[in-house]
């Protein structure tokens, strides 16, 4: 019996083995020739089929891990910006309503100088119109006093027309010849 | 005018100086007609009155003009010649609107208002006419 000290069934007799090998259909040269085929093809594929496939999926898997990053990134960016535009939205209501209390203030002041301007210009308007019906009333009657005198001055001449020239002159002249004395005096 | 008013009137009071009532008329007339040769007929006004009161002041005489509302009586002007001793140039106007009384001018400066427009200007001072 001969033993084969290379492999497992080198115990076995070589006739049983290969009449073992037969019946299962396995030809030896047949199997040397597709070990080595396999061995060739997997290196032959290692080196350019699968290379590349891990190669472009390291790449992918890095592009996705920039991407995830980039997208945390983006997230944390707009957050920021979301955050940004609440404290500009908040400061600009705060403005807004500072600005709008300002305007009411000044409104009300404004309004508060309208009224008293209105008020006191009102009052110079009354007491104007007061000044000119009392002025007017001061005309009025001093028109009528002038010319109730007038008519008294009219009548008096008129009197000491028609009266005789003694009775008229008399008491005047001798007023008057008394006054030239008293200078002539002097 | 070749002279001044004030020589002019000099001038008249100097001719009438010693005239005559009968040689006054010729010299008044000889002296208009000198004015009038001189163009100064004009200035007559601010002439006379400076030579009337040249002769008055000459013959120691007091200017008196009198102002009545109508003819006054001869015996005021006999009163007032009384008063200035005989020496008064009576001047005598008639103003209607006086309506009473007398007003006495003497020399230009002193007014005696006895008139009845001044008494009714003392009773009415608002409504002076």
């Amino acid at each position: 019996m001969e033993v084969a000290s290379e492999n497992w069934f080198c115990f076995a007799p070589r006739h049983i083995m290969a009449e073992l090998l037969h019946n299962f259909g396995v030809d030896v040269r047949l199997l040397i020739a597709q070990v080595v085929n396999f061995v060739f093809l997997f290196f032959l594929l290692r080196k350019f089929a699968y290379a590349p496939v891990l190669e472009m999926l390291r790449k992918r898997r890095q592009e996705i891990a920039e991407g995830i990053a980039m997208r945390a990134e983006a997230e944390k960016t707009l957050g920021e910006v979301e955050e940004i535009k609440e404290r500009t939205a908040a400061e600009a209501q705060a403005d807004a309503l500072a600005v709008v209390g300002r305007a009411e203030e000044t409104g009300a002041r404004r309004k508060e100088e309208i009224v008293a301007e209105a008020t006191a210009r009102s009052e110079a308007l009354v007491a104007e119109a007061k000044v000119r019906a009392e002025k007017e009333a001061e005309k009025i009657q001093g028109r009528v006093m002038a010319e109730a005198e007038a008519l008294v001055r009219e009548g008096i001449a008129r009197v000491l027309r028609q009266l005789p020239q003694e009775q008229r002159d008399g008491e005047l002249i001798r007023n008057a010849l008394a006054a030239v004395r008293a200078e002539q005096r002097v | 005018m070749r002279y001044k008013a004030k020589q002019y009137a000099e001038a008249f009071a100097d001719a009438l100086g010693g005239a005559t009532p009968e040689s006054a008329y010729a010299r008044i007339r000889a002296f208009v007609a000198l004015l009038a040769r001189h163009r100064a007929l004009a200035r007559a006004p601010r002439i006379l009155p400076p030579a009337v009161r040249l002769l008055a002041a000459r013959a120691g005489a007091r200017r008196v003009s009198l102002e009545s509302a109508s003819a006054l009586p001869l015996t005021l002007h006999e009163e007032l010649m009384g008063i200035f001793g005989g020496k008064a140039w009576l001047t005598e106007r008639l103003r209607p609107e006086l309506l009473a009384g007398v007003r006495i001018l003497i020399d230009d400066e002193t007014l005696i208002d006895a008139s009845g427009k001044r008494r009714l200007a003392e009773i009415f001072p608002n409504t002076g006419r």
